[in-house]
């Protein structure tokens, strides 16, 4: 190799190949198909023609006051002034999404992010955010149930019944952690979601009264790459048990504190995305209570522009 | 293949598959921005993703030359960030921090040179001005040129020319201080 032709070459050349990194392959599908569908306004069927209308709507709205954010509404709790961008940015993932298989992946992501919200609501004393969320949660359930029937996928309805379990210990804990005067109206929010349930559901979480004529339970199935990345930091803060974890509260977690969203949290980066980490952040070993099925952590490529 | 400017012009007037392009072309460097500038895999395809959708909807109403929509996306990224990381959901997050690593090589000695290469990487970059930083990104993140970089940020093309010159100095600077004992400032203005 010849010498570097000026002292900061070496170092331009580091930097040139530190950001060499490619996103998740299924997250860039996604967020093209979010591109497109916001761009023609057209959604996949009829009925939702209003959601892309509704984003622009947001989008028109928010340029006008400073070039308000997308992002920041991604981290945005129920009340936050930009949760309904938020969730007009959902509609239109779910518009986009053809077949009951494509729609019960969408709403099963956005049913993980509800109990993402209303675990870091709860974090930070919003207890109005955890009833929304939960309400929220009861409404993307009521969207899955009829599809969810339809499912032919068993691999998918595996995935559901493993995340049952995770989302009733979850809600389960989370109510018992809510103050009296709250915990009422949460349960009361959450035996209405599990209403709409199909009867031969799994059982409710503790502490939650059963809706007449069935046992109750959550038909949702995780996906921890699209778990909000808020919720992941609201998860982050309060600690990650692994499997084993007797009362799923994280290691820094007060006693009583609802288990933090463990079998939830996204795998630890691949090898390349695995920096050293001066906070002191130890990435999680592998915890995959819920979702086994799912594929290996996506490589990242190394292939990519170069610096100019 | 399209340049930059038929795809902006297609995509203004209506045409879907020439924004397809642009995403094609742009979304991976706005993730690697992102990812820059917020340490956090997640949270940059969030942003990356939510830029796109942002662009979307603004593009029909862009009255920019096509030649500046690179600039024009990353200007939008740079806000949305900046206001991200305002909200207090980074605050945690150093400026630097959780820089991706290269692939380690088998070689157990030379992964833990190159760990401890990004290690120093890191620290220096965290030392770099705002202006510095932004630039460094912009340039090799993003992969944009000087021009591209001086829209993005509002500043005189000479202007990031000078703050790139300084940045590299700074930054081979601290590299080459990291080495000596006790390289407790790095000698890094």
């Amino acid at each position: 190799m010849t010498a570097p032709p000026e002292p900061g070459w070496a170092v331009q050349e580091r930097l040139a190949e530190l950001w060499q990194v490619d996103p998740d392959p299924d997250v860039v599908t996604r967020a093209r198909t979010a591109t497109l569908a916001a761009f023609t306004g057209r959604g996949a069927r009829r009925r939702r023609l209003r959601v892309p209308v509704a984003v622009a709507a947001c989008v028109l709205v928010s340029g006008a006051t400073g070039a308000w954010t997308a992002a920041a509404a991604s981290s945005a709790l129920p009340g936050d002034t930009a949760y309904g961008l938020k969730r007009a940015a959902e509609q239109v993932q779910l518009a986009v999404a053809v077949g009951d298989e494509a729609e019960a992946e969408v709403l099963l992501r956005l049913a993980d992010r509800r109990v993402g919200e209303a675990v870091r609501a709860e974090a930070v004393g919003r207890l109005d955010a955890v009833e929304e969320a939960v309400e929220g949660y009861g409404d993307v359930m009521a969207e899955l149930a009829p599809r969810e029937e339809a499912l032919p996928d068993a691999a998918l309805r595996a995935r559901a019944d493993q995340a049952r379990e995770v989302h009733r210990q979850v809600l389960g804990a989370l109510v018992d952690s809510l103050p009296p005067p709250a915990r009422a109206a949460i349960q009361q929010r959450l035996a209405e979601s599990f209403a709409v349930e199909a009867e031969t559901g799994p059982a409710l979480p503790e502490g939650v009264p059963v809706p007449p004529g069935r046992p109750g339970g959550l038909p949702f199935s995780p996906d921890p790459d699209d778990l909000d990345p808020a919720d992941r930091a609201a998860v982050d803060d309060r600690g990650r048990p692994g499997p084993g974890t007797s009362d799923g509260a994280g290691p820094g977690a007060p006693p009583g504190s609802a288990p933090v969203l463990s079998t939830v949290v996204p795998d630890p980066p691949a090898p390349a995305l695995d920096p050293p980490d001066p906070a002191g952040r130890v990435p999680a070993p592998a915890q995959r209570g819920i979702d086994g099925p799912r594929p290996p952590a996506p490589s990242t490529a190394e292939s990519g522009g170069g610096p100019p | 293949v399209d340049d930059d400017e038929a795809l902006v012009r297609r995509a203004r007037a209506g045409d879907a598959s020439a924004l397809a392009g642009l995403f094609d072309r742009y979304h991976t460097r706005l993730y690697r921005y992102a990812l820059a500038r917020l340490g956090d895999r997640f949270l940059a395809e969030d942003v990356a993703a939510e830029v796109f959708v942002e662009v979307a909807q603004r593009l029909p109403r862009f009255r920019g030359q096509a030649v500046e929509f690179a600039a024009w996306l990353f200007t939008i990224a740079r806000h949305d960030i900046a206001d991200l990381r305002r909200s207090g959901w980074t605050r945690r997050v150093q400026p630097t921090a959780d820089l991706p690593e290269r692939p380690a090589p088998d070689d157990p000695a030379s992964a833990a040179i190159l760990r401890l290469d990004v290690a120093r990487l890191k620290a220096a970059l965290d030392r770099l001005t705002d202006d510095q930083r932004d630039v460094v990104m912009l340039r090799y993140a993003a992969g944009l040129g000087n021009d591209e970089t001086a829209r993005v940020l509002g500043k005189p093309v000479s202007a990031v020319k000078s703050l790139h010159h300084r940045a590299i100095g700074a930054l081979r600077r601290a590299m080459d201080d990291a080495q000596l004992p006790a390289p407790d400032d790095g000698g890094v203005a």
